[in-house]
């Protein structure tokens, strides 16, 4: 035990949190750019596998039965693997079997749906779901929540209410980020969902850029534009209001008191201005989540999904240049306004006192 | 902050936590942020986001063109609002994060100044010019601001301005090192010799010990050079054997000071990334011919070798730096 665990020990043994002596090292969590890493080779194998299945047993691609069962058996193997005492070279094996496998059942969903791309996409959604559920690792929890979100925007898109993705996928990985201590047990699951779907949403953000005319492309043809594009203004909207409402709760601030009252407002009002320019809003949930949990990997994917946005959002087609420099400058003289009303409000030292 | 965050997560995963104190425990670490943490954290974030968007606002403003806005109002607009910027970094000079952004407007708003020059004036000047100018005109700024941001975006522009020269000439540089693979060069030497530069003076100015910018950088030196040997495994007749070789010396030399000067984890996984591909690539050139499946299996194996054996190894180097 090195000293810095030795003081963090002592910290909470001086708040009444823990007794005794400090435990032995556990099996500490690598960081993220060893996940990464792991995630990456995974991925790479599965593509060796896939190969290897293609050039030594070439009739699997032509039936979607008996892909479907290959799929199930490396899936399964791989649900074994996983379930070994952690070993790197084990973990790896097991990951690439169960990405190959995923491969060959996906193709199967997509063969058995005939040509319903909301059905495909509904059971590859449900399918990733129950990955997340089982399967016992990290880093496939994350890559199965990531696809399962995909999945789910694409059959919205399918279904032609696109606009709806993002304010789900922001729903579901606030609900896990601020939800990430509340099940100690769960703990890792849900830390892995959170990752998952933020990584979705910058995804969707990132492709802001082919706005709505890609992506319900037969409903334009027929009806020349979406109807209630600005319900998922709307929702985004309400989840960020939610995202503040439990923070408020978190730090234990009465819902009629002035502080709480205000901070709802500005949320409201900041959410208003940038209903067109929702990467803003998102963008601002993530960086908030990680701050409020201390965890730099989200704060720094919540500036990513910030940067991919405004990258994106100049390439969208859907509104002119004019237009987005308009949207721009209301939101930015707002946040001013806003910034500027928060050090009337509560002066800098007169700061909220913590819960 | 991750540190704590880390340990409690260690304590929670080992039960010695009951579930109903860890709110208390976070908050006791100040793993949560207490209300002046987040005073602080929500005017930096509107600040930022707010200086930011006016700046966006700008540019999307001009790049759309306008007709019916003469040339003198679209230059005095430009102009005018990188002047605010500017007296605003001046009067705010107590204030760090505020300058800090106002400079940041600034030398964005510096480049809609010169795209909006180029746009107006048909100057005929290649792309990588504005770049160039670009970087060289906000050069003070970056030097006066002392922040790493400032630096990096300078670094991009530059390898903005290098990778579009290249474009445009196809190669000034090739009669030294031949047609496609001397932008790659170019680039890793520049962004090598600012990733050298950055280490060797963050000592003297403690502002730019960022790990992120270093991490960056040390990214943009990577890739170019694992690009090159690619090219070479891929193209033997363009590249030849040099790219490899500058390759192992980078690849040691980044090993030596990760794991034994300077400890980060982040560039040991870079050069562990960088071999794996390598390898994998190098192999796959030479064993995946006529798409054999047991080609397919061995690099499949092997793949799973390398990446368990490299996790194994940070994990390794991770757990014996913490003690």
């Amino acid at each position: 035990m090195n000293d810095q665990t030795k003081e963090i020990w002592e910290l909470l043994q001086a708040s009444g949190i823990v007794l005794g002596e400090p435990p032995g090292r556990g099996d500490s969590s690598p960081p993220w750019f060893v996940k990464a890493l792991l995630a990456f080779s995974g991925w790479l194998a599965a593509i060796f596998i896939l190969g290897f299945i293609v050039a030594a047993f070439a009739p699997v691609f032509k039936n979607s039965g008996v892909a479907s069962v290959i799929g199930v058996i490396l899936i399964a193997g791989a649900f074994v693997l996983l379930r070994m005492p952690a070993n790197a070279f084990v973990e790896h094996l097991g990951l690439a079997a169960s990405l190959a496998g995923q491969v060959l059942l996906v193709y199967a969903i997509f063969d058995f749906a005939d040509h319903n791309e909301i059905t495909a996409w509904l059971l590859m959604a449900i399918f990733q779901a129950v990955l997340v559920w089982f399967m016992p690792n990290f880093v496939h929890c994350v890559v199965s929540a990531l696809v399962a979100a995909i999945a789910v925007s694409m059959a919205l898109n399918e279904m032609e209410i696109p606009y709806l993705a993002a304010g789900i996928v922001l729903f579901g990985a606030s609900y896990c980020w601020l939800n990430e201590f509340r099940y100690p047990q769960q703990m890792e699951k849900i830390r892995a969902m959170g990752y998952g779907l933020v990584l979705a949403l910058v995804a969707l953000k990132g492709m802001t850029r082919f706005g709505y005319s890609a992506f319900a492309p037969r409903f334009l043809q027929h009806h020349g534009s979406l109807p209630h594009p600005w319900v998922g203004g709307i929702i985004i909207g309400a989840v960020t209001v939610y995202v503040v409402w439990r923070l408020l709760q978190y730090y234990g601030q009465p819902m009629l008191g002035r502080l709480s009252i205000t901070t709802l407002l500005a949320t409201l009002l900041v959410c208003a201005v940038s209903m067109n320019v929702q990467g803003i809003a998102v963008g601002m949930v993530i960086v908030c989540l990680g701050f409020w949990s201390a965890n730099r990997v989200l704060l720094g994917l919540g500036m990513v999904s910030l940067l991919f946005y405004i990258s994106s959002y100049y390439y969208l087609l859907d509104t002119t240049l004019l237009d987005k420099s308009l949207s721009l400058l209301v939101v930015g003289l707002i946040l001013f306004v806003v910034r500027w009303l928060m050090q009337k409000i509560i002066p800098a030292a007169n700061e909220v006192q913590h819960a | 902050m991750n540190t704590l965050r880390r340990q409690l997560i260690d304590f929670i995963d080992q039960g010695v936590i009951p579930k109903e104190k860890i709110d208390v425990a976070l908050a006791a670490l100040k793993v949560t942020p207490d209300g002046k943490s987040w005073r602080t954290f929500v005017d930096h974030l509107l600040l930022w986001l707010g200086g930011l968007a006016l700046a966006f606002a700008v540019m999307f403003f001009i790049a759309y063109n306008w007709a019916a806005l003469g040339r003198f109002a679209k230059f005095g607009m430009v102009e005018l609002f990188i002047v605010l910027a500017i007296t605003a970094y001046c009067k705010l000079a107590e204030n760090a994060i505020a300058s800090k952004v106002s400079l940041f407007v600034a030398t964005i708003s510096l480049g809609v100044l010169l795209a909006l020059y180029g746009q107006t004036y048909q100057t005929g000047a290649d792309p990588w010019q504005l770049f160039f100018n670009w970087a060289l005109l906000m050069l003070p700024w970056a030097v006066i601001g002392r922040f790493p941001a400032m630096w990096i975006v300078w670094i991009a522009l530059m390898n903005a301005s290098i990778i579009l020269y290249f474009m445009t000439f196809r190669g000034i540089f090739g009669f030294v090192f031949g047609s496609e693979s001397g932008m790659l060069w170019i680039v890793f030497l520049f962004n090598t010799f600012a990733f050298v530069a950055w280490q060797v003076l963050e000592k003297a100015w403690g502002w730019l010990a960022e790990s992120w910018a270093m991490r960056l950088l040390a990214v943009s030196s990577g890739v170019p050079i694992t690009w090159l040997v690619l090219l070479s495994i891929f193209d033997y007749r363009e590249v030849g054997t040099f790219p490899g070789l500058i390759w192992v010396v980078w690849l040691v030399a980044m090993g030596y000071i990760y794991r034994k000067v300077k400890r980060d984890l982040f560039m040991l996984a870079g050069c562990c990334l960088s071999t794996i591909t390598v390898t994998v690539s190098f192999f796959g050139r030479h064993i995946l011919h006529n798409g054999e499946a047991g080609a397919f299996l061995i690099l499949a194996f092997m793949v799973v070798g390398m990446g368990g054996g490299a996790a194994l190894w940070l994990k390794k180097v991770h757990q014996e730096w913490q003690l």
